[in-house]
């Protein structure tokens, strides 16, 4: 966990309260991941890790509360290339594992392994895409300035920079994730069920 | 025997808990028919999440056979019956797991949730 010192987020909402419900959030990778991909069982059945039961349950939850509201759902295109390179992962992950594999997953090595496998793994990755883009507004081109400029100021990598760069330069600073590197992006408003991140934003006044 | 998804859950089925109430009553139906239709009309929004616990439940409960046979899906546009044919492939891939791989899956939902 990041240290205290590094919270720059300007508010954070545990978003299990339901409240504020924003008129417009901007959705993270992991939170498409947890609601949109279904074979975290399988996953688990073949001695792959999936995310925590809290994690598909609470955003799950968040994501119905906010499109009952008519809350309008954004997400940058760079995350949606996350979203649809973890999903070939960890499909590639339970191939992998069902016929025999063991121990530690290379992604790149596993991917070249089984590249007869790709073209039926990418179509049913674009099935989740397309299931995404029915919700959301696709927001950016990437901007590399801009990014790096938000990158600069923060503790994240360069996939959520260029998120945080994308929201606030669409004005929509309200953003759902379950990544507490968010935490150290000025200006933005993080939503979201980590408890750790919660406790962190508590602990310096920024919480609700 | 008919069920309009979007009476029972609402236009908005996203949640996991509401497919779990989806699949509750499926099986009830099942219980007291041959067939059950299920209406998506007007349900704004899917994901596979709630598929998941919706319908590819049913996997586990009745022969897949069964479940192809005996319950219809009316209303889905082309993108949602390619999810829904997901949920059902992936469904078949996990009940079809071992019983010790699938404890290892119940024990780690326990340790986590």
């Amino acid at each position: 966990m990041i240290a205290a010192a590094h919270v720059r987020a300007a508010r954070v909402f545990d978003v299990r309260t339901g409240k504020p419900q924003p008129e417009a959030l901007v959705l993270d990778a992991n939170v498409l991941f947890f609601v949109h991909y279904p074979s975290f069982g399988t996953l688990a059945a073949v001695g792959g890790e999936p995310p925590s039961v809290y994690r598909t349950r609470e955003y799950g939850a968040a994501l119905k509360r906010a499109l009952r509201a008519k809350t309008r759902l954004f997400t940058s295109a760079t995350t949606l290339l996350e979203f649809a390179h973890i999903v070939e992962k960890v499909e590639l992950e339970i191939s992998w594992r069902k016929a025999g594999g063991q121990g530690a997953f290379e992604y790149k090595q596993v991917r070249e392994q089984l590249a007869a496998q790709l073209e039926e793994i990418r179509k049913t990755v674009l099935v989740y895409v397309s299931a995404v883009r029915k919700i959301t507004t696709i927001i950016e081109a990437l901007h590399a300035e801009g990014t790096l400029a938000v990158w600069r100021g923060s503790c994240g990598d360069t996939s959520d920079s260029a998120l945080a760069a994308a929201a606030l330069r669409e004005g929509v600073p309200d953003l759902l994730s379950d990544d507490a590197d968010f935490l150290t992006y000025r200006d933005l408003h993080l939503f979201t069920a980590n408890q750790a991140a919660i406790d962190l934003a508590k602990s310096v006044g920024r919480l609700g | 025997m008919a069920i309009r998804v979007v009476t029972f859950i609402g236009e908005v089925c996203v949640d996991p808990l509401d497919g779990r109430r989806l699949f509750e009553e499926i099986k009830a139906l099942l219980g007291t028919g041959e067939y059950v239709d299920v209406d998506f009309a007007g349900v704004t929004t899917l994901t596979s999440s709630f598929l998941n616990e919706g319908i590819g439940r049913l996997y586990g409960e009745l022969p897949l056979s069964d479940v192809d046979r005996r319950i219809r899906f009316h209303g889905l546009d082309s993108a949602d019956q390619s999810l829904l044919g997901l949920v059902r492939r992936n469904a078949i891939r996990y009940y079809g797991a071992s019983a010790v791989e699938r404890d290892a899956l119940a024990k780690l939902s326990d340790d986590k949730a």
